[in-house]
């Protein structure tokens, strides 16, 4: 690493920067899961009409390009747009919202398939231990976490990672909505490409921890840590 | 219960079946595959709602109440099914999690899950996880979980038609000790005839959603005139 390399990992403005993206990333995705597990939980527990039409909605959300979230919330949030007089247009509360945006689905579409995945056997035996309906959804969600947890991880993933949405409405304005992703797009096109490269360094590394965390969170229930495990589910 | 019917779609499962077992009493429930006893058992562990008919417990009508004051009824009985049903989770916290529905203290819970775990010889397994365990293990495993809750009602859904003999006699041992000590209504199903002769006080033939044939079991496999009752033991057992 050259020098100028160096000083740059130490730059007080690149600490706030760092800062600043994962404090919105995690805001978002802590956010988005408070109101997108509830949401999977009970597409994964309850048969209604309308049910195929929502998840097929939640998938193509999954998959909603950053840039039109950017733009959409870009005219809500604008003088002109019904969310103007809030004034949140360029400031770090609309990029929480334009990635809290691009996290719902993809928690909501995970935390489905999870729960959906736990063995309908599993239900009937826990309610035949007497379970209420909160003490069912609870043993649910101990069930499906590894599922649970993946959905969060790749949710962080995503807002973490995203540039359109919050480039739009957080305007990457320096020492205020400057964040990792929307600084190396900057310092790319200023041709500053050494200080790009160690910006896409820290987010990697912090990045990371993250995940490293969160996947110990989701591997550590698991039975006979560290050996190849088969799954074994009697009478499925 | 009492002259209880329960159909899926347009097929009528069960037909109009009474059925009652008495305190102390291990009641066999046998008959071929597809005869309904499953889904009997299920009706009466509250886990299918008939479509007509009464489910008593200590002469109070179920279907009746309020799904708080079922669950109270619930929380009195339990069901060991016939493939093990485990949690994602250790052995200990398997055989818990029925207390601990039920809120009991830790020490409690503790006590409990120490005495069963050594009755249904697992107690060196408590902290490996479930899905480590054998199939004649995991099936003591929710035997052990069932007898923790000390139920009034046990049912048992043929959980010895998968086993080992060692396995097989350890659980009829268990389950007929429970239901002495215990003085608990006890309904097995089997279609093992053999097994509901060395276990049952009384025993039911289930044949095509209908009780066809009731008795003691001394009156049940020797002195039947039912001619379907002698077709489905075929005979041996009735000389």
């Amino acid at each position: 690493m050259s020098q100028k390399s160096a000083l740059i990992f130490l730059d007080s403005e690149i600490l706030g920067i760092t800062l600043l993206s994962f404090q919105v990333s995690c805001t978002a995705v802590l956010l988005a899961s408070i109101f997108a597990l509830p949401i999977g939980t009970v597409l994964g527990l309850k048969d209604f009409r309308g049910k195929q039409v929502i998840l097929t909605l939640v998938n193509t959300l999954m998959g909603l390009p950053p840039v039109v979230v950017g733009l959409i919330l870009y005219l809500l949030l604008s003088n002109m747009g019904p969310l103007g007089p809030l004034s949140l247009l360029y400031t770090p509360t609309a990029m929480i919202l334009a990635q809290f945006v691009l996290a719902v689905p993809i928690i909501v579409g995970l935390t489905y398939s999870a729960i959906a995945d736990v063995s309908e056997k599993i239900v009937e035996q826990t309610l035949s231990l007497g379970a209420t309906k909160r003490q069912l959804i609870l043993i649910m969600f101990k069930e499906a976490r590894m599922g649970i947890l993946t959905s969060i991880i790749a949710a962080f993933g995503r807002a973490v990672s995203e540039v359109g949405a919050i480039m739009i409405v957080g305007g990457n304005i320096r020492y205020f909505t400057r964040t990792l992703t929307t600084a190396i797009v900057l310092y790319t096109s200023m041709g500053e490409f050494e200080t790009a490269i160690v910006l896409g360094t820290i987010l990697l590394i912090t990045s990371f921890t993250i995940n490293l965390f969160l996947t110990y969170l989701q591997t550590r229930y698991r039975p006979d840590k560290g050996k190849r495990f088969k799954v074994m589910r009697f009478g499925d | 219960m009492e002259d209880v019917w329960k159909s899926f779609g347009e097929k009528k499962v069960i037909k109009g079946v009474t059925l009652e077992a008495l305190e102390g009493q291990l009641y066999c429930l046998i008959g071929p595959n597809g005869s309904g006893k499953t889904t009997l058992l299920k009706i009466a562990d509250m886990l299918e709602v008939p479509d007509s008919g009464k489910i008593y417990f200590d002469g109070v009508e179920l279907l009746g109440l309020d799904h708080a004051k079922r669950i109270q009824y619930i929380r009195r009985m339990a069901m060991v099914f016939q493939h093990p049903i485990l949690y994602n989770a250790s052995v200990y916290d398997n055989i818990s999690i029925g207390l601990r529905i039920r809120g009991l203290s830790r020490s409690e819970i503790e006590d409990r899950v120490k005495r069963v775990l050594n009755e249904v010889n697992l107690y060196d397994y408590r902290n490996k996880h479930a899905y480590t365990l054998s199939g004649g293990e995991a099936q003591r495993l929710c035997l052990a979980r069932a007898l923790a809750l000390e139920p009034k009602v046990l049912f048992l859904d043929e959980p010895t038609a998968n086993l080992d003999p060692a396995n097989k006699y350890a659980i009829e041992r268990m389950v007929k000790d429970y239901c002495i000590k215990n003085k608990a209504i006890v309904i097995f199903t089997t279609h093992d005839m053999l097994e509901a002769k060395r276990l049952a006080d009384k025993v039911g033939l289930l044949l095509d959603g209908k009780i066809v044939e009731e008795g003691s079991v001394q009156d049940f496999f020797t002195r039947t005139k039912n001619e379907l009752v002698a077709n489905f033991l075929g005979g041996e057992l009735t000389l």
